[in-house]
Formats: structure tokens, sequence, C-alpha cells
């Protein structure tokens, strides 16, 4: 995975970023847990704060973004207001999963790991949920959505504005 | 006595910090190192509060 | 003293299905008669038939309500708890019984169940210390405290328990291993990363009863010498991991964590670290880069997490389930109850999670050697909406499928092994003739290749090129040399990948190919999926002698290719069908037929 550079700097406030590193100065295995809170933060990890966190924890700057784009958790670029995670485990996948994420990406016109213009949502696929029970599953923020079908999607979106 | 750690009577001596060897048997089974109906009793009440069934306890 | 308990189902998958709606809607319904001080409310563990959720189970009576949706509170309030009678209409019904069913002793799905590691899951609430000591809960811990570090592992030897969640090694001989090599500190790690999609026994067994991996990883410490641990845990489970926070909060409370444990030279620190989304960190050496906070790649092994693991130091690495078994085992007459159930082999019981194309999906926990029928017939209660049973996949990205041919084939470590699938954690999906096979093949390896974390090329590569010829051969390009060239790439990745992903990430394509070549054959000359799934090797058909008219059909297509009067048949226009399946699912008299491309006449089946 590249890393992309973000090409306009959102205003981003790294007053309480000190804060959240205190804790975990001179450990350096405690790396991913501070990334995790960073993310917490911001919604995603900021450039300007990965740069913080590197001078803080004296870990370079490069080993920081090696860990970061290594775990599909971390996010390097702004995310919408809801995020959907469609579900992609197997029991997900032979009960129509790929038709549920197509919908989705036909009504939002985005495609997974994309964000629709207005910030409304974020598309993203997750590996599994556990609720195979329900499949097929998404999940929009923490809301769970299961036993769906194509048709379905539509009004269940319209929830979220 | 409402839970477990807490103390039946002040001949039980056991915390994190001066532990005894009895202390898993002595909540099903105790009180271990003294005799007393009613130190027991405080103990079954505790069971009585959440045991489903008669086979819920399992020593 | 409670008049009874209500134990309500909060594990993510009754969750889903909006078991907190039912809880509060019971709350205000009890609060409403001012009832309630008089009852029990448990937001508990898995009671494993997801299928159903959400579940109340009733206290003492065993009463087993399912589907609930939150406006039946009131009448199960008012008619079960107020005058004391079952309200038939909320219990389980199904095709497999006769009469509305109450619990374990007439729910089929629950005939076959041998409750070992879920003993506990259900009945009490997790978040409680007092209650898993009521339920023998610490007691082989206290027991291993005054024995001999070895002759701990030895018993766990000697009842024959293998590695839940892989590859299927002798827990005591690791434990073994660990406990001889040198050095005062060393670690014990809990592998919680459940990754393989369809697998979620772990989740369950975390979120309903924490307090026995504790207390299996308490034990593995003793035995190998160890003063500390490690969780590491999905992040993509909190409920899991706010409860083992508590857990483990309650077990330093009561001095069962910490220094001098119980008065015997014992320390023990426990810690949690949460995973980050990558499948790879499931395999041992890649979880314990994660763990010290490195990309999660795998390392060649040997050293042996056992000489030379955490942080560089000897390393015992058993999943959840294997460490929720060590308890039954440790305690009192343990090791001959354990050993008493299951096959020669393969001792014990096993958790699997049943999903797919079967009834009854959910968690079931069986003895070691139940055969696919018993599964998916006796516990599974057959297939959905009476189709036919085509193939189990067993073990994950990491496994294969299993063909409706050898349904009576006993499920243990080596008869798995022996049929090209393997145990891995316990996921078991079902696929029913409207399973295509490549599509199958393709999605575990295109899993696989996403999850690779490309330190070695067999792996990195290999892989790669398995999947385009698979996409290849789903989109009606294949040719009939692809299988060899599949066979043979397959053969290379097994032999010469690093870590277990690789080793084992063909499998599900070398199985799919043994069991189902001609379905390949068929995607390769035929251009046709049979299946209905490889959208460009098939199109639609309404069969014009079975359509009512009923418009069902017509009414969802989301791109009007469907025509047709009320009540006379309906037809598809081709050039507008975009094969999303949307009318399949809503057709009533199954009159929509996948047939071959530009043979729109034929009728497949």
């Amino acid at each position: 995975m590249c890393v992309e550079v973000e090409t306009v700097l959102p205003e981003i406030d790294l007053s309480e970023l000190d804060a959240i590193i205190e804790p975990y100065l001179g450990r350096k295995e405690m790396v991913i847990p501070v990334l995790q809170k960073v993310q917490d933060h911001f919604g995603y990890l900021p450039r300007p704060a990965m740069e913080q966190v590197s001078r803080r924890m004296r870990i370079p700057l490069s080993r920081l973004y090696g860990v970061a784009t290594f775990y599909a958790q971390f996010k390097m670029k702004p995310r919408g207001r809801y995020i959907i995670r469609v579900c992609k485990g197997t029991a997900c996948h032979i009960q129509g999963s790929p038709k549920i994420s197509g919908r989705i990406e036909e009504i939002l016109g985005v495609e997974s790991g994309e964000t629709t213009d207005d910030l409304r949502f974020t598309l993203e696929e997750v590996a599994c949920i556990g609720a195979c029970a329900l499949a097929p599953v998404i999940m929009i923020n923490d809301d769970p959505h299961g036993r769906l079908s194509p048709d379905g999607i539509e009004k269940i979106l319209e929830k979220y504005s | 006595m409402k839970k477990f750690i807490d103390h039946c009577c002040e001949k039980c001596t056991h915390t994190k910090d001066n532990p005894c060897k009895d202390f898993v048997k002595c909540c099903i089974e105790g009180p271990v190192c003294h005799e007393s109906s009613s130190c027991s009793a405080r103990r079954k009440a505790i069971i009585d509060e959440v045991a489903l069934n008669d086979q819920f306890i399992i020593c | 003293m409670y008049e009874k308990h209500l134990m309500i189902c909060g594990a993510t998958g009754c969750l889903s299905s909006g078991s907190n709606l039912v809880e509060e809607a019971l709350v205000e319904e009890l609060e409403k008669h001012g009832i309630r001080d008089k009852y029990r409310l448990v937001m508990g563990g898995c009671p494993g038939f997801c299928e159903v959720g959400p579940i109340i189970v009733v206290y003492p009576d065993e009463v087993f309500y399912c589907r609930l949706k939150p406006k039946d509170m009131a009448e199960l309030v008012e008619k079960h708890l107020l005058e004391g009678e079952i309200v038939e209409r909320l219990l389980y019904k199904g095709p497999d019984v006769v009469v509305p069913a109450r619990f374990y002793d007439t729910i089929p799905f629950y005939a076959k169940h041998k409750f070992n590691v879920l003993r506990t899951s259900g009945i009490i609430d997790p978040e409680s210390i007092d209650e898993y000591i009521m339920r023998g809960g610490y007691r082989a811990f206290t027991r291993a405290l005054s024995m001999e570090p070895l002759a701990i592992c030895e018993e766990v030897k000697e009842a024959g328990l293998r590695g839940r969640g892989g590859a299927g090694f002798s827990t005591g001989l690791k434990w073994e291993f660990t406990n001889k090599a040198p050095g005062p500190k060393k670690y014990v790690v809990c592998n919680a990363d459940e990754g393989d999609p369809g697998a979620f026994m772990d989740r369950s067994i975390l979120e309903g009863d924490p307090h026995a991996i504790l207390e299996g990883m308490l034990i593995c410490g003793r035995a190998i010498g160890a003063d500390e641990g490690y969780i590491y845990c999905r992040a993509e489970y909190p409920l899991a991991i706010s409860r083992l926070k508590i857990a483990i909060r309650q077990a330093e409370e009561y001095g069962l964590l910490g220094k001098n444990i119980l008065g015997y030279d014992f320390n023990f620190k426990m810690n949690i670290k949460e995973g980050a989304g990558a499948f790879v960190c499931g395999e041992e050496t890649a979880l314990l880069g994660s763990i010290e906070g490195k990309r999660g790649m795998p390392r060649p092994r040997p050293p042996f997490p056992a000489q030379s693991g955490l942080f560089g130091k000897p390393t015992t690495i058993n999943n959840v389930e294997t460490f929720a078994n060590v308890p039954l085992i440790v305690k009192e007459g343990g090791v001959l109850e354990f050993a008493a159930i299951g096959t020669e082999g393969s001792k014990g019981t096993k958790v699997f999670a049943l999903a797919g194309k079967v009834r009854n999906t959910g968690l079931c926990e069986v003895p070691m050697g139940i055969t696919i029928r018993e599964i998916i017939y006796d516990v599974g209660g057959g297939i959905k909406r009476g189709k036919e049973f085509k193939a189990v996949q067993a073990g994950g990205p990491s496994g294969g499928c299993i063909p409706a041919e050898q349904i009576d084939l006993p499920i243990d470590y080596d008869s798995l092994n022996k049929a090209g699938a393997i145990m891995g954690s316990g996921g078991l999906v079902v696929m029913d003739e409207g399973t295509c096979m490549v599509d199958l093949a393709r999605y575990f390896l295109s899993f696989t290749q996403k999850e690779s974390c490309g330190k070695c090329t067999p792996c990195r590569e290999g892989t790669k090129r398995m999947l385009e010829i698979l996409d290849r051969i789903s989109e009606g390009a294949g040719v009939p040399e692809d299988l060899d060239t599949l066979d043979s790439l397959a053969a290379s990745i097994k032999d010469s990948s690093l870590c277990g992903l690789g080793q084992t990430c063909p499998n599900p394509v070398l199985s799919t190919i043994r069991y189902f070549r001609e379905e390949y054959e068929e995607h390769i000359t035929d251009k046709f999926c049979r299946a209905g799934i490889c959208k460009e090797l098939f199109t639609y058909r309404i069969d014009q002698e079975k359509c009512t008219g009923c418009t069902a059909c017509a009414r969802v297509c989301p791109v009007d290719a469907i025509k047709g009067e009320k009540k006379e048949p309906h037809e598809i226009e081709q050039d507008l069908c975009t094969r999303c399946g949307s009318c399949v699912e809503k057709c009533r008299q199954d009159c929509i037929l996948v047939v071959p491309q530009g043979r729109e006449a034929d009728v497949s089946n």
C-alpha cells in the first residue's frame, strides 16, 4: 500500500496530542496502542500528528508509517460521518454479500475504501464481524444490519443523514 | 458479606496482599479455617442469590 | 432471593438481531408491574443458537424463548412471570419438531451437544467472578499451584489436548518445551485474533466466560514458569475486550492475579493487546511481532516461540478455546473425564461455528469424531429452503471443502487432514447447489492474497498468479491448461512459503479442484456456471410453465428488466439484466432458471 500525500491539508488541532502520547513515552512496543488512540481522536492519522508522534516517541517517521500502513485499521485520510462496513466473511459471501456491496456502490457512487464527497459515508470491507448467522451483514458505525437483500439497502442508508 | 472477597468474620484474613491458600475452596465450602454456621450461611446467601438451579454449583 | 432468572443473550449475534431492545422492553414491562426486584436479568453469554435470536432463557424453569421482539415482552411478563404459564407462541418451532420445544431436552439443535468449553456460557453473568467460582472456577488453578510444573504439562499431555486454533499440535508437549527452555523470564500468550471468516467461537467464549481464559493462562503460566501473559484480541471484538478487562480487574482484586498468588511463590501479570486488523497476525510469530509494536510479519521457525518468542523470551502461544479446555483437564479427575470424550487421536469436544446455507446457524459444541451428516442434518436441521447439500468448507481459508459424497466422514484432526481440509479454528460453512466452487476458491484466495504480508515471494506473488487464473476462469476466459498450472503453483506455494498462512492458502483451490473438477471444466470449456454466480457465464430465464405472474420479481428488479402482465408469465429482457439476483430471492415458485448464455431456450436443470 502506498501512502498518499494529502493535497489539501485540513486544519489539525494538535493541542491535545501530547497528552495522548505522554503515558507511552519511552515504550516503543506500545506504538500500536498510541496510533489507535491518535486515530480515535482525529478519526484518522493526519500527517502532522504522525510527525509529532514520531518526534516524541523517537521512532523514525518511516517506521511509524510502516506500522500504520500494515494494519487495515489505520486510515490515512479523513473518513465519513458514517462508516459502512460490509462483511466479507465466508458465510456472508455465499449468502450474497457481493450483491450487497455492489448495490451500495451503485447508490453512493463510491467504491470500497472511498468516502462520499459530502463526507457522509465511507464504504469499507471487513473480514468478518462474527455475526455469521445473520449473513449477509453490514455495520453502519456501531449498528449491525443483518439478513439483507440488495433491494432493502436504499431504505437503510436513508436513515443515516 | 456481599462478594466472596468480603470477610465473613474477623477470622478470615484473605486479601490480595495477605492471601490464603484455601481461598477458592472457602468461597463455596467455607469457612475452612474455623467452624461457624453463621459464616457458612453468609456464603450460602451469595450463592442463593444467583444459583439458577440445583446443578449450578460445581465443587 | 429472586423468583426467576432471565438470561438474555447479549452476544454479538443476538445483539445484531436486537436483543438490547428486547431487554429494554422487558425492563419497562417489569417496572410497569412493579416487579422489577423479583427477577434477575442478565445480559449473558451465547446459548449458541444464533439463528433464532434474540433469545431469553427463563430459569429455573429452563424455558427457551426465541425470535423475540420488544412487543412480545408484555405477554411474556404477564403470562409466564405473573401467571406461571408458558407462552407457547414464543417457544422454538420448526420443521424438526412436532410441538413447540422448551429447551435442551427437546430442541433438536441441542441434541448432539456436549457442553464442556461452553458449559457456563449463557448460564452465568460473564462480568461476575463469584459466579465463575460457583461453577468450579479457579479450583483447577488452585490445584495447579500445589503441583510440580512438569506434572501439569504431563496431565495436559495425557489428556490428549491438541491446539484448537490450527495445526492441532499437542498442547502439553508445547508447554513442556517452554518449561525446559532456559531463562528466568517467560511469557504466556493467548491468541484471540480470530480472523478466519466464518468462525466466531472464540469470540463467544471470550464474551461468555472470560475467566476461563484467565484460569487456563494462569495454569499454563505455572506449568511453564512464566510470570506474564498477553491476550492478543481483535479490535473488532469490543465486547470481548471489555469483558476481559473486567475479568482481569476482578481477578486482581481477589488475589488471583498479582504477586504471591494464594500464598504460593507465583506471580502473574496479565495484559491485553488490541489487534489492528491484519489476518496474518493470527500466525503465532506474526502475532508476537505485533505485540512488540512492529509490522505483524512472520519470522522463520526455528527458533520456535518455545525457545525464542515474545521479546526473544521463551513463550507459549495457545488459542482461546485451547486455554478454555485447560481448567477442565487440570481439575481433580479432569484428565480421565476429558480423555473419555472424542476419538483415539482427537480428544475432547470442539466448538464449531455453523454457518452458510444450513437451517440452524450458530455455535455447537460436539464431541470430536461426530460425522458431517450429524452436524448438518441433526444439529443444523438440514439445508435451507430444502435444497441439495453440496459441500462443507472446514477450516476457513486455510482449510478445504468436503463434498457431499463424504458426508459420513468423522470430524477429527486426522480424518479432516486426509480429506484435504483442516480442523483449523472450527468454522464450518455449508454450501448448497447455489454455491459455485470456482467462485468459492476465488473468494478464499482473494482473501489470503489481500492478507498476505508480502514478506516471502511464494505467498505474495504465487497467490496473485493463482488468483489471476481463477479470475480468468470465472470470467469465461479460462483455458484447459489452467488447472495444471494451478496445481503446480499450489504445490510450490505450499512447499516454500514461510508461514502457515502461505503454506495452507492453496488448500481451498486444491480441494475444490480435487472434488469438483467437472465444475471447473464446465467453466472453462462450456463457459457455464451452473450455480448462477459467475456473472459472465449464465443468464436467467423465467420458466414460462411455472410462472404465475405474481409480479414480485418485476417489482424488485432494480433495472426494470422484467416485463409481463399480471397473472401472465413474465420475461427477462437480457440486454438490461445485470444478473443481480434480486428476482431469484423474491420468486416463491423457484421459476427463475440459470441457463448458459446464448442458449436461452435450454432448461438447465
